[in-house]
């Protein structure tokens, strides 16, 4: 009986032990082309540092921006308060099954040859500018988070706002007070799929707002340019980053979500 | 004034038309019993009292105010200004909470202060035996303590109506006749008008002041439970709800105990507190529910214990289901398979003897019509 259970445990210790050794060969494969010193002497030049901190500043925005304007349109789908939601979901998802090129370049074409689009192009300057960063971002990243946070509303029972309501709270407060903590596992997850995601995006970025040097340089056009002009110094430095950054914020997802279900907030 | 008005009210979910047209009324400080089986639209009625459901035809007033109406003027008033407090089949404690979070969640919306809402959560708390788990978190909790946590909760803020789906669905049969007059009791003290749901014939007979009986989204009855029992047993209504109804005469009459005769059942014993309306040789409906006899190989008791013969046997998802033989009365019987197995045997056939015993307390009478 113990051989058996011991023999099941060795099918699924087996394969993950594998996988991740893989995974590990395969992400630290690249540093065996250049020198240490050199990664270090590149993760100090003006222009990582800047496309550090641009990557962090717009995937933040973009982020919390989703997630603000996901909460009510996830709570409408959930509830099935709007009349042909699921059409509704269906074009909101789009972008989502679209390579984000493709994105980008649609988003481009809207901005500099319709009449709307090219409007709102000359009121806050999204073409190639650091704008456009966020609007393609934004594109890129609002169909995740609007998966996620219905996912999360669904789970909760409406007989717990229901609740909240004949105890004196508004349709308002109870969103608030009720239904977001107990989606709040949802919501972390939302807000941290989405700056992952944006951290690494570049197809639409990149078609949208372009490759500019101290401008448009977010950490994945700034390895763009790199690879590109043959500096593989820098490439190596950006490409360490970016996994430092995917590392910790996964890492962080990972923790985040363990608390709140420690909180026994998960269960619905 | 009535503490709770609603007529004539309609209402839809989904495609379904699930409320057609149901009337009833409370006394203040009453406890109005809804009766109904499965899907008869009893927890939407509680939503529609409760405002979280929009009826489209009708009216409810709570003390004298009009929250819904149909006509013109037009009114819907939301749940938050109802005065209306829900507890709800499963209770639905919100899980981020504490219990004294939980039972304090109400009394922060009102403008009070910390203070004020620690008296009123401890009074409520101390009301309620729960003083002890306020740090627990709701799933920390027995199904008997969520109860009384969500009873603390809907009390807490004093509400003109309490609304209570099904409160004793999640107990076993001990606890649910303990819950049963305690509530009772703690309803009748603290004078809140109640509307009770259930499908359970017990929890009504024991709690309403007035039963309203519901069936596919109607009012099929409605009346005191002491004229239910003084006046007949309304023969439709027992049946429906799934009872056995039978005619019998009764014998004599113990203290605190009527004895029958019924056809196939001979000296049956019923358990009856108002005895006096029981005369001997006089017409009885017998009604009891064929899910609470038991079935054994071996006699289980010497009172009310008749021989059978069964005659059908079929596998259900909650049990067995046996169609067994009583002397001339035919008793359809679904019986979970564990107690089954110990009591009778792991097989059971068509033919086989068994012995059914129905338990003297599980039998509600009332005198025959007499017309
Ligand atoms: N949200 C809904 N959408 C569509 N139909 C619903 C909805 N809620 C309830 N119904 C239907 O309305 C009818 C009455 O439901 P309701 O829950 O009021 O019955 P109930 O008497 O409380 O039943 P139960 O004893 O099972 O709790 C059922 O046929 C049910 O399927
Ligand atoms: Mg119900």
């Amino acid at each position: 009986m113990r051989k058996i259970v011991e023999m099941g445990r060795l099918a699924y210790c087996v394969p993950s032990i594998l996988l991740a050794l893989g995974f590990i060969v395969v992400l630290t494969s690249l540093f065996i082309w250049v020198q240490p010193s050199t990664i270090l002497q590149s993760l100090i030049s003006r222009e990582i540092r800047f496309a550090i901190g641009l990557s962090l500043i717009t995937s933040f925005t973009v982020a919390t921006t989703a997630l603000v304007l996901g909460v009510p349109v996830a709570y409408a789908m959930a509830r099935g308060i709007i009349p042909g939601g699921r059409l509704l979901e269906t074009i909101l998802l789009i972008p989502f099954g679209m390579p984000p090129v493709a994105v980008g370049a649609t988003l481009l074409v809207f901005f500099t040859n319709t009449r709307p689009g090219s409007l709102l192009d000359e009121l806050f300057r999204i073409v190639f500018t650091p704008r456009g960063l966020l609007v393609a971002q934004f594109f890129v990243v609002y169909p995740i988070v609007l998966r996620v946070l219905k996912n999360g509303f669904d789970s909760v029972n409406p007989i717990y706002e229901a609740v909240s309501r004949t105890l004196g709270y508004t349709q308002l407060k109870t969103m608030i007070h009720v239904t977001l903590p107990m989606a709040s596992h949802s919501v972390l997850s939302a807000f941290l799929l989405a700056f992952i995601r944006a951290l690494g995006e570049f197809g639409a970025s990149v078609t949208l707002a372009g490759a500019i040097r101290f401008k448009t340089e977010t950490i994945p056009i700034a390895l763009y340019l790199s690879i590109s002009g043959g500096e593989l110094g820098s490439a190596m430095a950006l490409i360490m980053i970016s996994m430092i950054v995917a590392g910790v914020s996964v890492f962080t997802l990972l923790l985040l979500e363990e608390k709140s279900r420690a909180h026994g907030v998960v269960r619905a | 004034m009535k503490a709770l008005l609603v007529q004539d009210l309609w209402v839809k979910r989904g495609k379904n038309i699930v409320l057609k047209g149901v009337s009833l009324e409370a006394d203040e400080r009453s406890i109005l019993v809804v009766l109904g089986p499965n899907a008869a639209g009893k927890t939407t009625l509680l939503d529609a009292i409760a405002g979280i459901v929009i009826p489209f035809r009708g009216l409810i007033e709570i003390m004298g105010r009009i929250v819904y109406s149909s006509n013109n003027p037009k009114v819907f008033v939301p749940p938050e200004k109802r005065k209306v407090a829900l507890v709800p089949q499963e209770y639905a404690l919100f899980p981020h909470m504490s219990v004294y979070e939980n039972i304090a969640f109400g009394l922060r919306a009102k403008k009070l202060s910390r203070e004020q809402i620690r008296a009123k959560v401890m009074h409520v708390a101390e009301i309620l035996g729960i003083t002890s788990i306020l740090d627990k978190r709701p799933d920390q909790l027995s199904g008997g303590q969520q109860q009384r946590v969500a009873l603390a909760r809907a009390l807490a803020v004093e509400p003109d109506l309490l609304l209570l789906d099904e409160p004793f669905s999640a107990m076993d049969a001990p606890t649910r006749e303990r819950m049963r007059s305690e509530l009772k009791r703690l309803l009748k003290e603290l004078g809140i008008t109640t509307v009770m749901v259930t499908h359970s014939f017990a929890d009504a007979w024991a709690l309403g002041d007035v039963i309203v009986v519901l069936k596919d989204g109607k009012k099929i009855a409605g009346a005191h439970p002491r004229e239910l029992i003084e006046k007949p047993l309304n023969h439709g209504v027992a049946e429906f709800l799934g009872y056995i109804v039978l005619k019998g005469r009764v014998e004599h009459v113990e203290h605190n105990v009527v004895i029958l005769e019924a056809p196939g059942l001979l000296a049956l014993r019923v358990q009856q507190v108002n005895t006096s309306l029981f005369k001997p040789g006089s017409c009885v409906l017998i009604a009891f529910r064929p899910d609470d006899v038991v079935l054994s190989k071996k006699p289980l008791s010497d009172v009310n214990t008749f021989t059978a013969k069964i005659e059908e046997v079929s596998f259900t998802r909650y049990g067995v289901r046996l169609i067994i033989d009583v002397g001339s009365l035919k008793l359809s019987v679904e019986a979970p398979r564990g107690p089954l197995t110990v009591l009778v045997g792991a097989k059971l056939s068509p033919g086989d003897k068994v012995f059914v015993h129905i338990p003297p307390n599980i039998i509600n009478i009332t005198p025959c019509q007499t017309d």
